[in-house]
């Protein structure tokens, strides 16, 4: 038994718990989850390069034969999120150290956050489909405490609903398994889709389970009709947990729908097919309709969260090997930018003590570098060569136009100027525009404070990282969108899939 | 019988887990969301099928399984959603005890201020 496919996993659970063995030592906290966040960077690059080594890494937890028992596949895709989760929670460690309020950081915020990317990772890593039940309510029961965390009274207003509309989720989550388990006697989703096509083709209860499943996950994802937890509760937490929360917790939803319907119950009906390209076009451009309408930055950039999940379930719809590629290239370029938008967001409400968009202003003329950073990340998000959302953007269309679906696009590119006009009301408001008196008074005075400058200094690093990632990643989208072509060649072709993860010697 | 019985039990507490979660108070939503744990604890042991197939337990002087025997891992399934809903709830109750306090109303009506 080979533990390493689980090091991620075994890291961030770790920290967790040496975090709680010091913590009124704030120093030590940070030290000990910058260090796990490293280490477990590097345990996801060596699980990718093993991958394009050739090998296969899977751990069978007690050396059970392969159908049976708990198993961690880390394949091209589970190590491509991996990758991306460490580097948020690498940069979200180091954030925080500008951001948090002592008495946040306090109330066991890092272990709390190791146990949350405990969760995300496991839940990127596990290939059993009750195991993913039980990783989903480990980042969840976290996810409840850093929403909560603080108790202010928006933020508990907004946790109840979070909590209750995702405990439903995960309700019909674990139904949707138990009916699973009950016609195919497997929860090992490998041998889940190589059973499934035996079964009488028109079984309704594994249709059933499917559709149960599908709004589960919609629900985790932010998905159109299910999507109004969201936009009420995510603005509400400290800017950090805001970012996290955009950078992993949605994308966990979408992750478990790449992984999982192609695989199983596409090839059942192409209902399923028809119900993620329809809910994804409603999200979009409900999404970006509703962050227009928005004046809070926090609030802009949460809704719109909703619009850019909307792209990735279009594109899981369209089901091809290209269309996950792009899906998959989607999702880690949103859960970069994204992140990097509220990061920066947290950076102007400590400025300016408010992220409403009408107090706001002058901030091109003190910061021209954070500025810059916006710039870069705003137009990323909203597709503009040479940024990463370009190339996002362009592989969707592409895969949709390869099946000659033409609404499809036009909506997508409608969509994306809106997010540009959205992206460009924040510009406007927060940067360019002149403030007034008072809050320029109170702007200049705060940076005239040499140790609230210095205060800073974290959160302008991350930030910058984060924009010459999003970068990168539109200058090389040849070299990421070939890995991302390679990671999707097994989640669109169930037989290879289930050879990888069944094939594989003991 | 057995199986439209049991059905039929967990249907009702689907509904009324339902029904109470659709109420403007807290701790309604509350009761009713433990209501709906069990129901779905209930959907995930039926999983297993009902039979009067023997447990599991191989013969001491035999070394495999012979003959019909009963699917023993819904009740480890259902042994984990049961403590992941209890750990589950006491959160919910203790949040919404905290929301109670801070924000001086259990009417879920009151509490939309954040939305946009």
């Amino acid at each position: 038994m080979n533990l390493l496919p689980a090091l991620p996993v075994i890291l961030f659970l770790a920290g967790a718990i040496f975090t709680l063995l010091f913590h009124p030592h704030r120093t030590m906290q940070r030290l000990i989850s910058l260090g796990t966040c490293f280490f477990a960077l590097l345990a996801s690059l060596k699980l990718a390069r093993l991958n394009w080594q050739g090998l296969k890494p899977i751990l069978r937890f007690g050396d059970w034969e392969m159908p049976f028992g708990i198993i961690y596949v880390a394949d091209p895709l589970a190590c491509i999120m991996l990758i991306t989760t460490a580097i948020i929670g690498l940069g979200t460690c180091i954030y925080i150290w500008s951001s948090l309020k002592r008495e946040e950081e306090h109330l066991y915020f890092h272990f709390f956050f190791l146990i949350l990317l405990a969760g995300v990772s496991a839940s990127f890593l596990t290939g059993d489909l009750f195991h993913l039940f039980v990783c989903f309510e480990l980042l969840l029961m976290s996810s409840f405490v850093l929403m909560s965390l603080g108790s202010h009274s928006d933020q508990l207003e907004g946790s109840i609903k979070y909590v209750v509309l995702n405990l439903i989720s995960s309700f019909l989550f674990v139904m949707s398994v138990g009916v699973l388990y009950s016609q195919t006697g497997t929860l090992n989703i490998a041998d889940l889709a190589q059973k499934i096509p035996t079964l009488a083709s028109q079984n309704s209860w594994i249709l059933i389970s499917g559709i149960m499943m599908l709004i589960s996950f919609g629900i985790k994802a932010g998905m159109f009709p299910l999507f109004f937890w969201l936009p009420a509760s995510y603005h509400t937490p400290p800017a950090a947990i805001s970012a996290l929360f955009s950078g992993l917790l949605t994308k966990v939803g979408v992750y478990a729908m790449i992984r999982i319907f192609p695989l199983i119950y596409f090839p059942l009906s192409n209902l399923f097919q028809k119900t993620f390209i329809i809910a994804g076009l409603c999200t979009m451009v409900i999404g970006v309709v509703g962050a227009v309408a928005q004046n809070q930055i926090k609030r802009i950039l949460s809704v719109h969260i909703i619009s850019q999940v909307g792209y990735i379930i279009l594109a899981i719809g369209m089901q091809s090997q290209l269309a996950l590629a792009a899906a998959l290239f989607y999702t880690i370029h949103n859960m970069i930018a994204k992140t990097n938008l509220f990061y920066i967001s947290g950076v102007i409400e400590r400025l300016h003590q408010s992220d409403d968009l009408s107090k706001g202003g002058s901030l091109f003329k003190y910061m021209p570098y954070l500025s810059l950073i916006f710039l870069i990340s705003a137009l990323g998000l909203a597709g503009l060569p040479p940024l990463s959302g370009f190339f996002a953007k362009f592989f969707v269309i592409y895969a949709a136009a390869e099946q000659q679906r033409y609404f499809v696009i036009a909506l997508a590119l409608a969509v994306s100027v809106l997010t540009l006009y959205s992206m460009l009301k924040i510009w406007t408001f927060a940067f360019w525009k002149p403030a007034d008196i008072e809050s320029e008074f109170y702007l200049k005075k705060a940076l005239d404070d040499k140790s609230f400058r210095r205060s800073l200094i974290p959160a302008y690093l991350v930030t910058m990282c984060f924009a010459t990632l999003i970068l990168c990643m539109g200058l090389f989208a040849n070299h990421a969108f070939e890995w991302a072509l390679n990671a999707s060649d097994l989640v669109s072709n169930p037989s290879k899939y289930i050879d990888f993860v069944l094939g594989a010697k003991p | 019988m057995t199986a439209l019985s049991y059905a039929l039990l967990v249907g009702l507490l689907m509904a009324s887990g339902a029904y109470l979660i659709l109420q403007k108070s807290l701790v309604r939503v509350v009761i009713g969301v433990s209501i709906i744990s069990n129901a779905v604890n209930l959907v995930l042991f039926s999983a297993g099928k009902f039979s009067d197939a023997p447990a599991p337990i191989i013969d001491a002087t035999k070394n495999t399984m012979e003959g019909r025997f009963a699917d023993p891992l819904p009740q480890a399934l259902i042994l984990t959603a049961i403590v992941i809903g209890f750990g589950v709830i006491a959160f919910l109750l203790v949040l919404c005890k905290q929301a109670f306090f801070n924000l001086n109303t259990d009417n879920v009506d009151d509490m939309r201020s954040t939305e946009p």
